[in-house]
C-alpha cells in the first residue's frame, strides 16, 4: 500500500518538476523571497501586484512569491497591510529573482494599522470560511486573568462555539473538539489546552500567523472533519536580540529572540510558567504539600543555508500537573499526581525549485500522553500502587510544492505519512495484598497517508476557483480505508467589491476522540478508527457573500453552510472512560466495546462585519445554528440535540485607540445555553423474571430524562473590558494593562446540581465558576 | 486521587459561587409507568405499574396504584386484570385468557383523574432454536485462597425467520447460594439482535465465575428468549444504567407506552439444562 502511495507521488512530482523548467521565452518570472525589513522575518500574504496589466500573486507560508509577466517594463509593488509598500522596475530581459524586505509603517494616531495579514480584499478571495486572526489584535483583547489566548479569541470568530465558562475548547459548525485540526509549525497538537481547558497551550508571543478554516478547505489539509487551525512559530530577529517578559496573576513569560549569523541565522525561545503552586508551597503544611502547575516552552532556530535552501527547526513542550503527597508521623505516606503533556518537535527544509516553484519537506514528531498515579504506602508495611496511561504518538513526514507557472494558476501538491501509536489506556496496579495486575490495552500502530493537489485558478476576471482533490489512506493491521476527498470553492465578482462564493469539501478522519463531556479534557481518550469503528466523515457545502466597503473600511462576510457527519463515535449510554479497561470484572471491555457510533446534521448561518484598521477596529459575529446527532444506541435512536448546539451566538468586539498610548477594549458575548440533560422523574420498575414468573423482584429505581439533551441551561453572556498603556522608551517599549472579566458579574451557569430543601422539595442550583475579576499584567519589549 | 481532585475542586471553589438556577423548570406532572412482559408460556401475566414522581414538582408525590383499570386486548376480545394486594401487581390468569402467537396485543391503563396510557405488542409466533448448546468449566484456588469455579456457555442459535429478531439469553443454576430457582444476576445476561447474525446464527459465549463456593455448582440452566423489540430494548437499556459513575452517560430509558413510562412486550422461552 505504501508504494502504491509512492508511485503515484512519483508520477505527480515529475509531471510537475519538468514544468517549471520549460518557461516561455515571451514570459518573464519575477521571483524570491519577502522579509520584515530590521527582522528578517518571512512575510506571507504580500501581495505582488502588476497595475499595468493587472496581474498579482501572493507569498506563499515561507514568504516565497513569483509572478510570471509577458515580456516589457513593468512596475510591480509589493503590499501588506501595516507595511510600506515597496515597487520595483522589471526590465525586459531575463527573469529576475529579487528578495524583498518590507519596513513596517509608523504607527500615528487616526491612521492606526492593526492588522498586519490581509493579502487580497475579503471580495476578491477565492476561498471561504477561513479567518486570518491578527496577533497584535489578540493582544488587545480583554482576556481572563489577563491571559491572553489565541483560543478564546477564535471562540468569538461566527461559527466558532465556545464550550463551557472559561474553556478554551472550541467546536465549529456543529464539529466536536476532536474534528478540529490544530498545528503548530506543521505538527499536530492533540490537547491544546492548560488547566482542564481553561487556557490554551499556545503562548502569543512566539507566535507569527494564526489562520482558521471553517470549511472550504484547499486540498492540502486534511484529516479532520470541522476545522483546521494553523499556526506559525515566529522565526526570531536575525539581526539584533529583542525580548519580550510579562508579569501576570496566573503566569510569567520571556521570549528571547535574536541572530546566530546577523542575517542569515536566527533563534527564539519563548516560555511561560504558573507559579502559584510556589506561591502556596511555603503555608502548607509541612506533611502535607500539594499543588498544581503548568508550563509551556516553544524554541526555534532557522539557517539561510544558502539563495535556495533554508532550514527551518522548531519545537514546544509543556506539561499540567496536579500533585498532592502527605507523609503522616507513623510513617506511612500517600503521593498521587495527575499530569498530561504535549511534545512536538519539527524539522523543515525550504528548497526553491526555481523562478516559479518552492518546495518544503518537514519531518514532524508530536506526542500526547495523560498519566495518573497513586502510591499509598501504610506504615504496617502495606503497598498500593496505580498507574494509568493514555496517549498518541505521532511521526510524520510531509513533502509540500507550490507551482506558479503563470500569474493564472497557483498549483500546490503534496504527500504525506504520518506513523501514529495510541495507547488509549494502560494501567497497572501493585499491591501488598497480593492483588497485582497489569491491563494494558493493545497498542494501536497504523498508518495515514495523503496525497493532494489543487489549483488556485484565475478563471476570468470575474471568476476565481480553487479546485483540489485529496486522496488519503488509513492502515491499521490488515484493515485499509481509503478516501477521495473533492473540494471546491468558486468565487464570481459581482461588482468591483462584492462577490459571490460557494464550496463544497468532503473530508475523512481517521482518528476519534473519546469524550464523556465533549469539552476536551485531558481525560478523553485518542483512538484510531478500526474494523469495528470506521472513520469518520463528513460533507460540506457553503455559500456565502463577501463585500469590500471602502468608507469606513469594512469587510462583510454572509456564509450559510450545510453539513453532513457520519461514524462519529460516542459512549454508549451507562458507559464512560473509567469503563474502559476496567479492572475486576470478569471480563475485560476495551474501548470499542464502549462506544457506538451514529452521525450528525449541522446547518445554519454567520454573518462577520469586521474593521481591522482605524482608531476602532474590532467585529461582531453572529451565528444562527442547529446541530442535531443521531446514534441508533442513544437516545433509543431519535435526533438529539449536540450539547454544543446553539442557536444563537454573537459576539461583539472593540478595540478603540483613545490616544497614542492608550488602547481600551471590550468584548461582549451571548449565546443560547447548551443543551443538556436533566432528570425530570424518577419511577420504580420491575424488569421480566421469565425463569421465575416470580412476582416477588425487587424494583428497580429508574429515571426519566425525557429526551436526550433536551433542556437548555441558561443563556451566557459577559463583558470583558481591558485598558492598555504603552510607553516607548529609549530602548524599549513598556505595557501595562488593566482588565476586567464579566465586568456586570452575570452569573452564568457551569453545571446544574439538584439540591433538596428540608421540606423535601428539590430545587435547582447552579455552580458557577468566574464572578467579576480584575486582572492587571506588566510588559516589558526590547 | 481524591486528594487531588479535591485540591482541584478547591481552587476552582475560590472563584466559583452555588445559587439557585434562575431558569425556569421543565413543568411535568406525575405519569403511569407501567412494567408487563406478556408470554403464552406461563399460567399467569402480570402487570406492575407506579406513578412517577416529578423531580421538581411541589404536590404530594404518592399517588395509590390500586385503584387503576387495566385491560388488555386483541381487538376483538377484552381482558382485566386484577389488582392482587399481597404482590403489589396487576394479575391476568390466561386460564380465563389465552394468549395467542403472532397476535397484536393492546395494553390501556386508566387513572380515576383521567389519565390513561396504551400500548401494543406482538406475541412472537416462533420459539427460539437452539442448534447446540455446550459448556466447559475450571476451578482453581485464588491468591485469597477462594475456590474458583469457572463456567463458560458457548450457545447457537439459528435463526431462520424472514423478520427482524431479538433475544435474551439467562444464565443461572437452580441451587446455587439459595434453595429453589435464583433470580438471574445481570452477568449471567446476553442480549442479542439480527445485527449478531453471522451465516443464519447467533454465537453467544458466556462465563460465569463463581467465587469462594468450595463444592460443586449444580443444575446450571439457560433460558433462551425470542422477545419483541420493547421487551429487547427496554431490558437493553435498564441494563445500562449506571447511577454510580457521576461521568457516565445518561441512559434514555426505552418506553413504548404512549403517554407514559416503561415497556409493554412479549416473549417466548425455551431452557437447557446442562
Amino acid at each position: 500500500m505504501k508504494s502504491l502511495f509512492c508511485f503515484v507521488w512519483l508520477g505527480i512530482c515529475c509531471l510537475a518538476y519538468p514544468l517549471q523548467v520549460s518557461a516561455q521565452q515571451s514570459t518573464v518570472t519575477l521571483s524570491g523571497t519577502i522579509t520584515e525589513e530590521g527582522s528578517g522575518e518571512t512575510l506571507p500574504g504580500v501581495v505582488i501586484f502588476c497595475e499595468e496589466l493587472n496581474l498579482g500573486s501572493s507569498s506563499n507560508t515561507y514568504g516565497f512569491y513569483s509572478l510570471t509577466l509577458p515580456q516589457g517594463t513593468w512596475k510591480v509593488s509589493f503590499r501588506l497591510i501595516g507595511y510600506e509598500t515597496s515597487s520595483i522596475e522589471l526590465l525586459q530581459g531575463a527573469s529576475l529573482r529579487k528578495d524583498i524586505a518590507l519596513r513596517k509603517e509608523e504607527v500615528t494616531l487616526g491612521e492606526v494599522t492593526v492588522s498586519s495579514e490581509r493579502k487580497e480584499s475579503v471580495a476578491e478571495e477565492s476561498r471561504m470560511s477561513t479567518i486570518d486572526i491578527p496577533i497584535d489584535q489578540i493582544k488587545k483583547i480583554p482576556a481572563l486573568f489577563g491571559e491572553k489566548d489565541v483560543l478564546k479569541v477564535i471562540q468569538l470568530m461566527p461559527g466558532v462555539q465556545k464550550g463551557s465558562e472559561g474553556s478554551s475548547g472550541f467546536y465549529v459548525r456543529g464539529g466536536g473538539p476532536d474534528q478540529n485540526l490544530i498545528i503548530l509549525d506543521d505538527a499536530v497538537v492533540y490537547n491544546a489546552n492548560h488547566l482542564f481547558g481553561f487556557f490554551s497551550i499556545f503562548n502569543g508571543d512566539a507566535l507569527k500567523s494564526v489562520e482558521l478554516v471553517k470549511g472550504g478547505f484547499p486540498a492540502h489539509y486534511g484529516g479532520r472533519l470541522s476545522s483546521v487551525l494553523d499556526m506559525q512559530l515566529k522565526d526570531g530577529n536575525k539581526e539584533a536580540v529583542h525580548g519580550e517578559a510579562g508579569i501576570g496573576i496566573i503566569s510569567s513569560r520571556l521570549t528571547l529572540e535574536g541572530p546566530i549569523r546577523k542575517g542569515k541565522s536566527s533563534w527564539i525561545v519563548s516560555g511561560r510558567r504558573t507559579y502559584i503552586d510556589a506561591l502556596i508551597y511555603p503555608f502548607l503544611p509541612r506533611d502535607e504539600k500539594g499543588g498544581y502547575f503548568f508550563y509551556d516552552f516553544n524554541a526555534k532556530v532557522n539557517f539561510i543555508l544558502n539563495d535556495r535552501n533554508r532550514l527551518y527547526v522548531s519545537g514546544y513542550f509543556g506539561k499540567d500537573k496536579f500533585y498532592f503527597r502527605s507523609n503522616s508521623e507513623d510513617n506511612s505516606s500517600f503521593y498521587g499526581s495527575f499530569l498530561w503533556q504535549n511534545a512536538t518537535a519539527t524539522a523543515r527544509l525550504n528548497h526553491i525549485i526555481g523562478d516559479k516553484a518552492f518546495s518544503n519537506t518537514s519531518l514532524v514528531f508530536s506526542k500526547y500522553n495523560l498519566q495518573l498515579g497513586v502510591t499509598d504506602e501504610q506504615s504496617n508495611g502495606d503497598a498500593f500502587d496505580l498507574r494509568f496511561v493514555s496517549g498518541i504518538r505521532d511521526w510524520t513526514l510531509k513533502h509540500d510544492i507550490d507551482y506558479l507557472p503563470n500569474s493564472k494558476h497557483h498549483i500546490k501538491l503534496g504527500a504525506q505519512t504520518t506513523y501514529h501509536r495510541f495507547t488509549p489506556s494502560a494501567v497497572v496496579i501493585k499491591s501488598t495484598d497480593a492483588l497485582e495486575a497489569t491491563f494494558e490495552d493493545e497498542i494501536y500502530d497504523s498508518f495515514e497517508n495523503g496525497v493532494y493537489l489543487e489549483d488556485d485558478w484565475k478563471i476570468s476576471a470575474p471568476l476565481k476557483a480553487n479546485f483540489g482533490a485529496r486522496v488519503s489512506h488509513f492502515n491499521m493491521g490488515s484493515t485499509n480505508y481509503f478516501g477521495l476527498e473533492p473540494r471546491v470553492n468558486l468565487r464570481y465578482m459581482l461588482r468591483e467589491d462584492m462577490s459571490i462564493k460557494g464550496s463544497y469539501a468532503l473530508m475523512n478522519q481517521y482518528l476519534h476522540l473519546l469524550s464523556n463531556t465533549g469539552v476536551g479534557l485531558p481525560t478523553d481518550l485518542w483512538v484510531p478508527a478500526t474494523e469495528r469503528v470506521r472513520p469518520q466523515r463528513s460533507n460540506q457545502v457553503a455559500l456565502g457573500l463577501a463585500k469590500d466597503i471602502t468608507n469606513p473600511r469594512l469587510t462583510v462576510t454572509l456564509e450559510g453552510y450545510y453539513k453532513t457527519m457520519s461514524n462519529i463515535i460516542g459512549y454508549k449510554e451507562g458507559a464512560s472512560f473509567l469503563s474502559v479497561g476496567e479492572f475486576g470484572g470478569e471480563e475485560k471491555l476495551t474501548w470499542q466495546d464502549n462506544v457506538t457510533s451514529g452521525n450528525g446534521t449541522s446547518y445554519g448561518a454567520e454573518l462577520l462585519v469586521q474593521r481591522k484598521t482605524g482608531k476602532l477596529s474590532g467585529w461582531i459575529g453572529y451565528t444562527l445554528s442547529w446541530t442535531t446527532l443521531q446514534f441508533d444506541e442513544l437516545n433509543n435512536g431519535e435526533p438529539f440535540f449536540a450539547r454544543y448546539d446553539r442557536r444563537h451566538d454573537l459576539s461583539i468586539v472593540g478595540i478603540y485607540e483613545l490616544r497614542d498610548n492608550l488602547t481600551i477594549s471590550a468584548t461582549w458575548v451571548y449565546g443560547t445555553g447548551q443543551a443538556i440533560t436533566l432528570p425530570l422523574a424518577d419511577y420504580q420498575t420491575i424488569p421480566n423474571d421469565p425463569v421465575n414468573n416470580s412476582p416477588f423482584v425487587y424494583p428497580t429505581s429508574s429515571v426519566d430524562y425525557g429526551p436526550k439533551n433536551s433542556f437548555r441551561m441558561a443563556p451566557y453572556h459577559r463583558l470583558d473590558i481591558a485598558a492598555r498603556w504603552d510607553k516607548k522608551l529609549p530602548r524599549c517599549e513598556r505595557t501595562f494593562e488593566l482588565g476586567v472579566y464579566n465586568a456586570y458579574n452575570r452569573r452564568n451557569p457551569f453545571f446544574y446540581n439538584i439540591q433538596t430543601r428540608d421540606n423535601g422539595s428539590n430545587y435547582l442550583s447552579q455552580i458557577s465558576l468566574f464572578p467579576i475579576l480584575p486582572s492587571v499584567s506588566w510588559s516589558y519589549k526590547f | 486521587m481524591k486528594k487531588i481532585l479535591f485540591l482541584f475542586l478547591l481552587a476552582l471553589s475560590l472563584f466559583s459561587c452555588m445559587q439557585d438556577a434562575d431558569i425556569k423548570l421543565p413543568e411535568t406532572d406525575p405519569k403511569l409507568v407501567v412494567s408487563c412482559f406478556i408470554s403464552p408460556d406461563v399460567d399467569s401475566v402480570m402487570a406492575f405499574i407506579d406513578w412517577s414522581r416529578p423531580v421538581f414538582s411541589s404536590e404530594d408525590l404518592e399517588r395509590p396504584i390500586d385503584n387503576l383499570q387495566v385491560s388488555i386486548s386483541d381487538g376483538s376480545s377484552q381482558a382485566f386484570f386484577q389488582y392482587d394486594f399481597n404482590i403489589g401487581q396487576y394479575v391476568l390468569s390466561l386460564a380465563e385468557y389465552p394468549l395467542a402467537l403472532g397476535v397484536e396485543y393492546t395494553l390501556r391503563v386508566k387513572a380515576p383523574t383521567g389519565e390513561e396510557v396504551v400500548a401494543q405488542t406482538i406475541i412472537p409466533a416462533e420459539l427460539p432454536l437452539i442448534e447446540s448448546a455446550t459448556l466447559d468449566s475450571s476451578s482453581y484456588i485464588n491468591n485469597f485462597g477462594e475456590e474458583i469455579n469457572e463456567f463458560i456457555y458457548k450457545t447457537t442459535l439459528l435463526d431462520n425467520s424472514s423478520d427482524f429478531q431479538y433475544y435474551r439469553f439467562i444464565f443461572y443454576n437452580e441451587d446455587f447460594w439459595l434453595p429453589g430457582k435464583l433470580y438471574t444476576s445481570i452477568e449471567g445476561q446476553s442480549f442479542s439482535d439480527d445485527e449478531s447474525l453471522v451465516d443464519g446464527k447467533i454465537y453467544v459465549e458466556q462465563n460465569i465465575t463463581y467465587y469462594g463456593y468450595n463444592g460443586a455448582v449444580s443444575n446450571k440452566r439457560l433460558a433462551v428468549l425470542n422477545c419483541s423489540e420493547s421487551y429487547y430494548r427496554y431490558h437493553k437499556t435498564l441494563q445500562n444504567q449506571n447511577f454510580g459513575n457521576p461521568f457516565a452517560e445518561p441512559t434514555i430509558v426505552f418506553s413504548n407506552i404512549e403517554g407514559g413510562l416503561g415497556a409493554f412486550g412479549a416473549y417466548r422461552l425455551v431452557e437447557v439444562a446442562y
